[in-house]
């Protein structure tokens, strides 16, 4: 008795779930998502439609009044050349102010930061080298 | 991309734990296969929601609660749950060599078989749980929702009506055949 029932477990155990229960499964999954997908590339879709339109229907557009009633502020080609140059004038001091900071960040990295980063991995290798070699 | 990682990993390793329950509780195997199916989908569905360390007990009991409503589908559509044929087919013949030896073998497998279907669902899900899968006690309590004493007596009873089943079994099936 205790022979068949040994048998038994043994022929149990070698039961194997078939591949087409997995290959049935990704399918189904498969299935579930793709209305859901479907339906958010849809919703994208939409809105971004719509917030395209609204932003177009909101954009600011100087009307022909408007033109009209503040004529000064058009300016000449004279005006124009002016803020030309202090734009260009602004520009380069805010690269330059950039450019020391990050020669000065560069100095503190040298200086600072990378003998005791040396220090620290040539530490780790000799501890390496001691352990490899005992 | 990582929850299909995740999953696939999770379904290769506890596809056949689930099938073999399945089957030991439906004693079918297209039933198992439909059961194996529906658990695994229900992983997927559930996965984010279900601790990790608690999986396998999460699976057999998702197991054992959709083979159980199955076999009370059944038996309001008063379909007797028997062991079914196909159990038994396409099996590698381990005997085909001594074809008395093999039929008296086959046979008593059958027997067996039988008895395992005959004992009640506790009794035959501890069994499995213990001797089929390698669950541990815990695991199995954890699982079926009873105490480990409880699981102990309960695999006790399982080996001794198995037993008693098999020579039952067997003793009618010789009066018949005399």
């Amino acid at each position: 008795m205790d022979q068949d029932l040994q048998r038994l477990i043994r022929d149990l155990r070698a039961e194997k779930c078939p591949q087409r229960v997995l290959d049935e499964v990704a399918k189904r999954i498969r299935e579930q998502q793709r209305p859901t997908r479907r339906i958010g590339y849809r919703i994208a879709a939409i809105t971004a439609a719509l917030a395209l339109l609204c932003g177009l229907a909101l954009w600011p557009r100087p009307t022909v009044r408007e033109a009209r009633r503040h004529p000064e502020q058009v300016g000449t080609s004279l005006e124009r050349a002016q803020v030309a140059a202090e734009t260009r004038g602004a520009l380069g001091y805010i690269g330059g102010v950039l450019i020391a900071a990050s020669a000065h960040t560069e100095q503190i990295v040298l200086n600072q930061a990378l003998p005791p980063l040396r220090n620290s991995f040539s530490n780790a290798r000799i501890k390496l080298l001691n352990h490899i070699e005992p | 991309m990582i929850r299909e990682l995740e999953f696939k990993v999770l379904c290769h390793r506890h596809r056949d734990v689930i099938y073999r329950y399945a089957q030991s509780l439906l004693a079918n195997r297209s039933d198992a296969e439909d059961a194996s199916q529906e658990v695994l989908l229900r992983l997927w569905n559930h996965l984010p929601r279900i601790n990790p360390f608690h999986i396998r007990g999460w699976l057999l009991r998702t197991t054992r609660h959709y083979c159980l409503d199955q076999i009370r589908r059944r038996s309001n559509c008063s379909t007797p749950l028997l062991l079914g044929d196909e159990a038994l087919d396409d099996r590698p013949d381990e005997f085909a060599v001594n074809p008395s030896c093999a039929a008296d073998s086959s046979f008593r497998l059958e027997q067996a078989r039988k008895a395992l279907l005959r004992l009640p669902e506790n009794l035959r899900s501890v069994f499995v749980l213990y001797e089929v899968n390698g669950l541990r006690y815990r695991e199995i309590a954890e699982t079926l929702e009873i105490p480990i004493n409880t699981v102990k007596v309960y695999l006790s009873r399982a080996r001794e009506r198995l037993s008693k089943l098999t020579t039952e079994e067997e003793s009618w099936t010789k009066t018949c055949n005399d």
